[in-house]
């Protein structure tokens, strides 16, 4: 055996060490994930999920895509909020110290740039944050006058049917940098799961003369979920849609059992028509 | 059959095999060249001699690496050299999009075991190549199709079980091309496998710094770290790859060139304590700096590739500040005739340094001489 062999077969046992060793990480950390009872074990609707349809000529694989909301409420100024609770203060305890108030507010160069940070997202199912979203759809319905409504504004009952039939009733509700803390506010686990997401902040002017205010967006980190072949019968469910006279054109409708493991990793237990 | 004289430096690749080929072709036409001019003619001993002597190396060196011993020899093999190129990157797309196509309708224990087993099996038929092909050209090509085999690999295990996607993967993929590019000797897979690397190091850092690994990308300083162990990496003896230490310094030089041009015109992508103006002008005099530095180095170590980047990278950030300073009040005719006017100026101080540098070589030459 010369030299040259001999070179290539040390390499070649480096990188099969190489690809047995990934790949056993990989799925001892599935194993150690979905070993233990699950940190939150869900039980969503076709109303929390899509099936995305791009790619779908290429790609056999199938996936879930989870549909989410966030907390809107109405400002004292009038106009909408997003997540209102992540507020200064709470930015501050998720590691962003915003300036009280920028330098020079008017040069866009001297605007504080803010990396993305990684932190843990609560979703909320079916609670608190979805009732006072059908309270305050409800109440829009109560206000609104077809005389003052203007042109291209959304009907409102048109919202509440939504909010009532279609909509996702799983809502971000906290983010914060421990999970076991997040897991002490919010025990229930058949309602509350915690996942990995990140939090990204951003300085604009919504018009040139104004000074720039700063926005922020949460961002789940696994928004698709695998299905097995073992759940592609029932997966159906969740693309088909049937019309009926009352409910107009809806999902034939499914229950996907979606258990969050000791790692925060997402699988599907099962899935099965809705009764 | 007698080594000749020269047998105790002996080429260890077909790269430093093909150099010294190539060095006698040179070698033939000088001496062709000296004896039509009637400065030296060897006699016909010492011609038989020098003639039999180069082609018993030739034909040794091209037995055992497969070196290159005529021009059109070397036009095929660069040709040969592309279509490999293309056909790794048509095989890699097919294997891609194969799995895809088809992954759906196994069951999860199949799908793991088909990834597993398609990593194993291309590296193996690469390896098999490297051990045996002297060229490289299938062995490069299964490199590849190997590297894309385990990056399929990662992601879709990654996808079957929802686990997010993370920046140590790139460590994993990076350690793999190294290997695969080293066994076949394969410079695109190494300058792959610095990228995953330095990718690595930089969202590492960004990690330790608080941020997501993916906003790395944003924050060029991220990058400095990398440019320094690759360009120490290219200055350890390579003997079995002599073509690896440049593309190393390459890469440490954009890793270092390319931050330093964006921070010079975009200083809100700095984590200095400065203001934005202040960053830019750092970042400037930094680049002309290091700049010239490059260039100083190249020449001094014989490094073609650290000269070449070093003066593109000077042309470029002069260029740019003259564009800052001059476009927007100037009439485009005097701007671009002012652009000449500098250009022309470098051209004069360079052929004066050049002139000063084969000066001294000369003398050089002649104290040694004496």
């Amino acid at each position: 055996m010369d030299a040259r062999m001999r070179r290539v077969l040390r390499l070649t046992a480096v990188a099969l060490l190489l690809i047995v060793t990934a790949n056993g990480i990989l799925l001892w950390d599935v194993a150690r994930n979905r070993s233990a009872v699950p940190e939150a074990e869900l039980r969503l609707s076709e109303r929390e999920f899509f099936v995305p349809q791009l790619w779908r000529g290429e790609n056999s694989g199938r996936f879930l895509q989870l549909r989410y909301q966030y907390i809107r409420s109405i400002g004292d100024d009038g106009a909408w909020l997003v997540n209102p609770w992540l507020d200064r203060e709470k930015l501050r305890d998720l590691g962003f110290h915003l300036p009280e108030k920028l330098v020079d507010a008017k040069n866009p160069r001297r605007v504080p740039r803010f990396p993305q940070k990684k932190v843990f997202l609560v979703l909320e199912l079916a609670g608190p944050a979805y009732s006072h979203a059908l309270a305050q759809a409800r109440a829009e319905v109560e206000a609104w006058h077809v005389a003052s409504a203007k042109e291209g504004l959304q009907d409102p009952k048109e919202h509440l049917h939504q909010m009532q039939e279609k909509n996702s009733r799983l809502f971000v509700v906290d983010a914060g940098l421990d999970v076991e803390a997040l897991r002490r506010h919010y025990p229930k686990r058949q309602q509350y799961a915690i996942v990995p997401g990140r939090v990204h902040i951003w300085w604009n002017a919504p018009q040139q003369q104004e000074e720039p205010e700063f926005y922020s967006r949460l961002v789940l980190e696994q928004e698709r979920i695998f299905v097995p072949l073992d759940f592609a019968p029932q997966l159906a469910l969740l693309e088909e849609d049937v019309v009926s006279e009352e409910r107009g054109r809806v999902k034939r409708g499914a229950v996907v059992q979606l258990a969050f493991g000791t790692r925060l990793q997402p699988w599907i237990v099962g899935i099965r028509e809705k009764q | 059959m007698s080594a000749g004289p020269s047998s105790d430096r002996e080429p260890a690749s077909r790269e430093a095999a093909q150099l010294a080929a190539d060095r006698i072709a040179v070698f033939r036409q000088e001496l062709a060249q000296l004896a039509a001019a009637g400065v030296l003619r060897l006699n016909r001993e010492q011609q038989q001699a020098v003639d039999k002597y180069h082609q018993m190396r030739l034909e040794q060196w091209r037995l055992l690496f497969d070196v290159d011993t005529h021009h059109q020899g070397r036009q095929f093999s660069l040709g040969m050299k592309i279509t490999s190129f293309l056909a790794a990157l048509g095989l890699g797309a097919a294997i891609f999009f194969l799995f895809y196509q088809f992954w759906g309708h196994f069951s999860t224990t199949w799908q793991v075991g088909l990834l597993f087993t398609a990593s194993i099996g291309s590296l193996l038929a690469c390896m098999h190549f490297a051990a045996r092909e002297q060229t490289g050209y299938f062995s490069q090509l299964l490199g590849m199709v190997a590297f894309i085999c385990f990056i399929l690999n990662l992601v879709l295990l990654g996808q079957i079980f929802n686990i997010p996607p993370t920046h140590r993967v790139l460590l994993a993929w990076a350690a793999f091309a190294f290997v695969v590019a080293y066994a076949s000797g394969a410079k695109l897979l190494l300058s792959v496998a610095v990228l995953c690397l330095a990718g690595f190091f930089s969202a590492q850092i960004g990690v330790w710094y608080g941020m997501y690994w993916l906003d790395a990308g944003g924050w060029p300083e991220l990058f400095f770290p990398v440019a320094v162990p690759f360009f120490v990496l290219s200055l350890l003896p390579h003997r079995l790859y002599p073509v690896f230490p440049p593309l190393y310094r390459i890469w440490a030089l954009l890793f270092w060139f390319l931050p330093v041009f964006v921070l010079a015109h975009w200083g809100a992508g700095s984590f200095l304590p400065l203001a934005s103006q202040q960053v830019e002008w750092l970042y400037q005099v930094a680049g002309f700096v290091t700049g010239a530095g490059a260039i100083a180095l190249g020449i001094r170590r014989n490094f073609s590739e650290t000269v070449q980047i070093g003066v593109v990278f000077c042309t470029v950030f002069f260029y740019s500040k003259l564009y800052d300073w001059w476009w927007d009040w100037m009439p485009k005719y005097l701007f671009f005739f002012l652009c000449a006017l500098v250009a022309i100026l470098v051209l004069l101080v360079l052929r004066r340094l050049r002139v000063q540098s084969v000066q001294s070589l000369q003398t050089m030459q002649k104290q040694e001489t004496l």
